[in-house]
């Protein structure tokens, strides 16, 4: 439900866009450390805008949409009240022993956590109440064993673990327990927020590992170890929540012999399969092995911010658990992780490139060799001990050797290395691709130039060019070969690091010639362009910019190279500068107009100025496009394409005649090319039709949709949406246009073709028939119009259901012909459904498509002189009378 | 059925040449048979079983794909398309429900499997998909990341396969959308994290 307060909080966003997620893009590419300065500065005056990148900052390190979204599948196919909302949970105000539940904290996998204070007022203490999903421990012997193992849990008395107070069973016989409530940051989020570099962060870890020894030697293994069950207080305690809570919902794990596939199943339920050790997924014995597993795992994370095993689904790491794959080394992961990495104490490093090799290096050896000990699918090739992961990580900070790193760690290394040799050798494919094609735009370039100065100078420039089009081929085949020994390290290829080498280069090595910087630079950004990389891209081009401006009297080179960025820029969403690009490129290049680089930046800042909510400006600039693509090629797509959008926009202003008027010129350039694209005429025929009908021009209007819908229907067929659509277009026309009863004959033919496309019913089926009951109206004959619009309210209440607003929309069709028939009562009695459920329909007020359905029927009670009942629809909405 | 295959493919095959009317044929065709994979999960199978939309939409491409020649550029693209379905059912789901509770309030659901980072306030489809619309609006692909993510829960690779761009954009895209989108859900960090 939108709520007025959400979509206030959000409105910064939208209105502010382009310079809100300029600044969003650049706070997050920075070290965490250096966001604060950088965005008091960058808001400096403006507190609103301050506090909203904060929030955004923040809320892009909280992991909240990271889900495939089970279980808001779930929810959505399941009947019934599974998804409690905040306000209406019947468990809000209830007592669960002595203590009081007062809100909701959480939703997961194993329950509903809620918060909760002593009923008794005896103390003030604020407790977590987690109640699990009922009818999960429905057996004497479960919950026998559920009390026994809470006691345990409670004797457990670490500061770093959060408390367990109180448990039992609520009345509607499901479990529950009182913990400590703690007040934190989830563990990776505190790494990322306090910009932890690799020590500390793993000094962090090691206070967990003391705590889950601790635990171990109380014989309680945690089993569920992940960063959302780790939290970090403001003082830097560490409090790890939910232990041994995955057991209680278990079956006892000597339950019989036939119980083993049960365990597997139950075994696995509730444990979150990123983080759970391959015996657990196997639903295999769990031991304190286990948890060295996930502790790994979550040291893992924090050091590259990837889980060992990247997969979604429970089946998917199962499958590679079983082959025996081996994760992927951390040094090898850290390439392309998804958070940012540790912090490497270099704040002002600003290159990802370089922060992700120092990290590399860091992680490759011991930090390699101890994380994988640490996940090996069999527990015992793992570290026999928690205690024993600790002293390993403890040498490593101490800068003694590790035990990991034996033979069997080189032996794993060399079988890495070879598992990922054809990668590497696609990846080399790949960049002679990309490098490839890099040459061509350099020498495309080059040769587009060569043309435009043709008149003077040619000989020269020709050699010139062609000069440079050979230094750029020479310097990347070098490039790619690579002099440098660090480009055979196999692990660090990648077409992306040879591209930002590339970049690196040009300016040490052709100093000298600035023509050649300036082409290498405009062709490298290109690349970067066609990857996505748009900031990297306009950095370039910005030195390419900054080269032609500065040494180079080639005003149209330059203006490329500006009309690229604002390409770039645009892609970048820095519309600003996108404006600027491109209006110094039309600056340049205003005198010559032959050149469709102008008419490209036209159109190209026309767009930019759409965006940035300037319509009248954009119109101007789209129009000055389309006017000089007139002149060079008006019969081009780009040309009728930038005609159709510049059409859109007046109308939307309500210049109808205007509109008109391209909108005609861009069905003579369509009809031109009607054999290579019969179906953009017939989109240009519906355009120039849905002006007409605006301008009451119905004949036409209806004529137009007619050409529109024998095309479509040729290409598609009768019952395709789109032609169905125009068909009840046409219809519409043809009403207002007097021609009831030809309206009424191509309703018909549209059910008919609804009928034959979706046989065992489809609401569009329901949709014809009613229209072609509502035109049967119109038409004046409403005992005829009772049997279509039966059919379709007994459609719609089979296919999208009785309590539908839709549904209470037909009700009202029916009852008004209902009444226009003569057959009083029932006709009321659907009035009043239909109203009851209408009036609680809470979207109806924001929901156009249903309020646009009701204007069509309140026009028909109008001519039936239903005066009362259309009052009563009318004060359900702001609906004025029907036009 | 395999009829059924055939028309899929062709339509593909047109929609990716650029026919935008197949796509909501294609649609049509691929909605239904998502919707039905998925009440059946949820319907026949172990109701605390994990449904995932991974799943769901590898099923689809079993079903609905598979054994053709592979007129689909990709898998990934498939995924995509799926995601969108994804999309429109849940959101289709949500307004039915909403009219079906009559004013009742949203449909609200948790958003992720993890006690502690999930505000106290449970969040809801709708709100999302307002949000959705508003960033489609300004970034068409930031939206199809968050199609290809979380409706469709394809991983970031597929995603960059299927939008045809780089790993490093969908990942960087992916962390704002998110952002974006947990910001209009009113998302606050949890100042009390449960146990």
């Amino acid at each position: 439900m939108t709520s007025p307060e959400n979509s206030e909080r959000s409105e910064g966003v939208w209105d502010r866009w382009d310079e809100v997620d300029g600044m969003l893009e650049r706070a997050l590419d920075m070290p965490a450390a250096d966001r604060d300065a950088f965005l008091a500065k960058a808001c400096e005056g403006d507190p609103a805008l301050l506090k909203l990148m904060e929030d955004l900052v923040a809320a892009a390190g909280h992991d909240t949409l990271s889900g495939p979204g089970d279980q808001l599948l779930r929810a959505a196919f399941e009947d019934g009240a599974t998804a409690p909302g905040a306000g209406a949970d019947p468990m809000i105000g209830q007592t669960l022993g002595p203590y009081r539940v007062t809100g909701v904290l959480g939703m997961g996998g194993m329950g509903t956590v809620y918060r909760g204070e002593r009923a008794d007022g005896t103390f003030e203490r604020q407790v977590a109440i987690k109640v699990l999903r009922g009818s999960l421990l429905q057996t004497p012997d479960l919950a026998d064993r559920f009390r026994l193992e809470r006691q345990i849990l409670a004797s457990l008395g670490h500061p770093g673990i959060a408390q367990m107070i109180d448990g039992g069973m609520s009345q509607a016989g499901r479990p529950y327990f009182v913990m400590e409530h703690v007040e934190g940051d989830p563990i990776d989020r505190f790494a990322d927020r306090h910009a932890l570099d690799v020590d500390a962060r793993i000094r962090l870890t090691l206070k967990v590992a003391e705590v889950v020894d601790y635990a171990h030697r109380h014989l309680v293994v945690h089993r569920d170890l992940k960063p959302g069950n780790i939290l970090v207080t403001s003082t830097g305690q560490v409090k790890l929540l939910d232990f041994g809570i995955a057991k209680l919902l278990e079956p006892p794990a000597g339950a019989g012999s036939d119980a083993g596939s049960a365990t597997t199943r139950l075994g696995s339920r509730f444990v979150t399969p990123e983080w759970s050790a391959p015996e657990q997924l196997l639903g295999e014995r769990v031991s304190t092995q286990t948890d060295v597993y996930s502790l790994t795992a979550l040291l893992y994370y924090l050091l590259t911010g990837r889980r060992p095993y990247e997969g979604r689904d429970h089946e998917s790491i199962l499958q590679r658990v079983v082959r025996g794959e081996e994760p992927t080394a951390p040094s090898a992961a850290v390439a392309g992780a998804s958070r940012p990495g540790p912090g490497l104490g270099r704040p002002g490093e600003r290159s990802p490139g370089a922060g992700a090799d120092e990290l590399r290096r860091r992680l490759a050896g011991d930090l390699d060799a101890i994380l994988l000990r640490g996940l090996q699918s069999r527990p015992e090739e793992r570290y026999a001990s928690v205690a024993a992961f600790s002293d390993d990580l403890q040498r490593y900070l101490s800068g003694e050797a590790v035990t990991a790193r034996g033979d069997a760690f080189l032996y794993r290394a060399r079988k890495f290395t070879r598992r990922h040799r054809a990668p590497l050798a696609v990846a080399a494919g790949a960049f002679l691709l990309v490098a490839g094609s890099a040459v061509g735009l350099a020498v495309q370039s080059a040769r587009v130039a060569a043309e435009r100065d043709r008149a003077e100078a040619a000989a020269t420039q020709a050699t010139q060019e062609a000069e440079t089009a050979r230094q750029v081929t020479t310097f990347l085949v070098e490039l790619f070969q690579g002099s440098d020994p660090r480009l055979a390290d196999a692990d660090t290829v990648s077409v992306r690091g040879l591209l930002d080498r590339g970049a690196a280069r040009v300016d040490e090595e052709l100093a000298g010639q600035p023509a050649v910087r300036a082409s290498l630079l405009e062709a490298l950004g290109r690349v970067y362009l066609s990857m996505g990389e748009h900031l990297q891209a306009d950095l370039l081009l910005e030195r390419a910019i900054d080269l032609r401006r500065d040494s180079l009297p080639d005003q149209a080179g330059l203006a490329e190279s500006l009309s690229l960025r604002g390409i770039a820029a645009s892609d970048a969403q820095d519309t600003r500068l996108a404006i600027e690009s491109y209006r110094e490129a039309i600056s340049l290049l205003e005198e010559d107009r032959r050149d469709s680089t102008l008419a490209k930046a036209y159109l190209g800042l026309g767009s930019a100025l759409a965006r940035s909510n300037l319509p009248d400006s954009a119109e101007a600039s789209l129009r000055r496009g389309v006017d000089l693509l007139n002149l060079t090629g008006a019969r081009s797509d780009a040309y009728l394409d930038a005609a159709t959008s510049l059409a859109g926009a007046v109308r939307r202003r309500g210049e109808l005649d205007e509109a008109e008027s391209l909108y005609r010129r861009v069905l003579a350039g369509r009809r031109l090319a009607s054999d290579q694209n019969p179906e953009a005429l017939a989109v240009a025929l519906n355009n120039l039709a849905v002006v007409r009908r605006m301008q009451e021009e119905y004949d036409e209007a209806a004529g137009l949709y007619e050409e529109a819908l024998g095309i479509m229907t040729g290409i598609l067929g009768p019952g395709h949406p789109t032609s169905l659509m125009m068909a009840g277009n046409m219809a519409t026309a043809l009403s207002r246009g007097g021609h009831v009863e030809e309206a009424v004959a191509v309703q018909r033919e549209r059910v008919s073709a609804a009928r034959d496309r979706w046989p065992g019913g489809h609401w569009r089926v329901g949709e014809a028939l009613m229209n072609l009951g509502g035109e049967l109206l119109v038409a004046g004959r409403p005992e005829e119009a009772i049997e279509p619009l039966v059919e379709a309210l007994e459609m719609m209440m089979i296919e999208i259901g009785p309590m539908h607003a839709w549904t209470d929309v037909y009700r009202g069709w029916l009852a008004t012909a209902g009444m226009a028939a003569g057959r009083e009562e029932g006709a009321r009695e659907l009035f009043d459904n239909s109203l009851q459920g209408l009036a609680t329909y809470a979207e109806l007020p924001g929901d156009g498509q249903v309020k646009s359905m009701l204007l069509g029927l309140l026009r028909v009670m109008d001519r039936y002189g239903l005066a009362d009942e259309a009052a009563r629809y009318r004060a359900l909405t702001d609906l004025e009378t029907g036009s | 059925m395999s009829d059924q295959k055939g028309q899929i493919t062709r339509l593909a095959s047109a929609w990716s040449q650029g026919d935008k009317p197949a796509f909501d044929e294609l649609m049509e065709l691929v909605y239904d048979d998502l919707r039905r994979i998925a009440h059946r999960h949820i319907r026949d199978g172990d109701r605390d079983g994990l449904v995932d939309t991974t799943m769901l939409v590898h099923e689809a491409y079993m079903k609905l794909v598979h054994s053709e020649d592979g007129t689909w550029e990709s898998r990934a693209q498939f995924f995509a398309f799926c995601s969108k379905a994804m999309r429109r059912i849940l959101i289709d789901f949500a307004r039915a429900r909403l009219a079906h509770k009559r004013g009742g309030g949203a449909v609200r659901v948790p958003l992720r499997d993890e006690l502690s980072t999930v505000a106290a306030e449970a969040t809801d489809i709708l709100v999302i998909e307002d949000a959705l619309q508003k960033l489609e609006a300004r970034s068409p692909r930031m939206a199809g990341v968050v199609e290809c993510r979380f409706f469709g829960g394809m991983s970031v690779a597929e995603t960059a396969e299927a939008l045809v761009t780089s790993t490093r954009t969908v990942e960087r895209e992916w962390t704002r959308a998110r952002a974006y989108l947990a910001h209009a859900l009113g998302e606050t960090p949890p100042d009390g994290a449960p146990a």
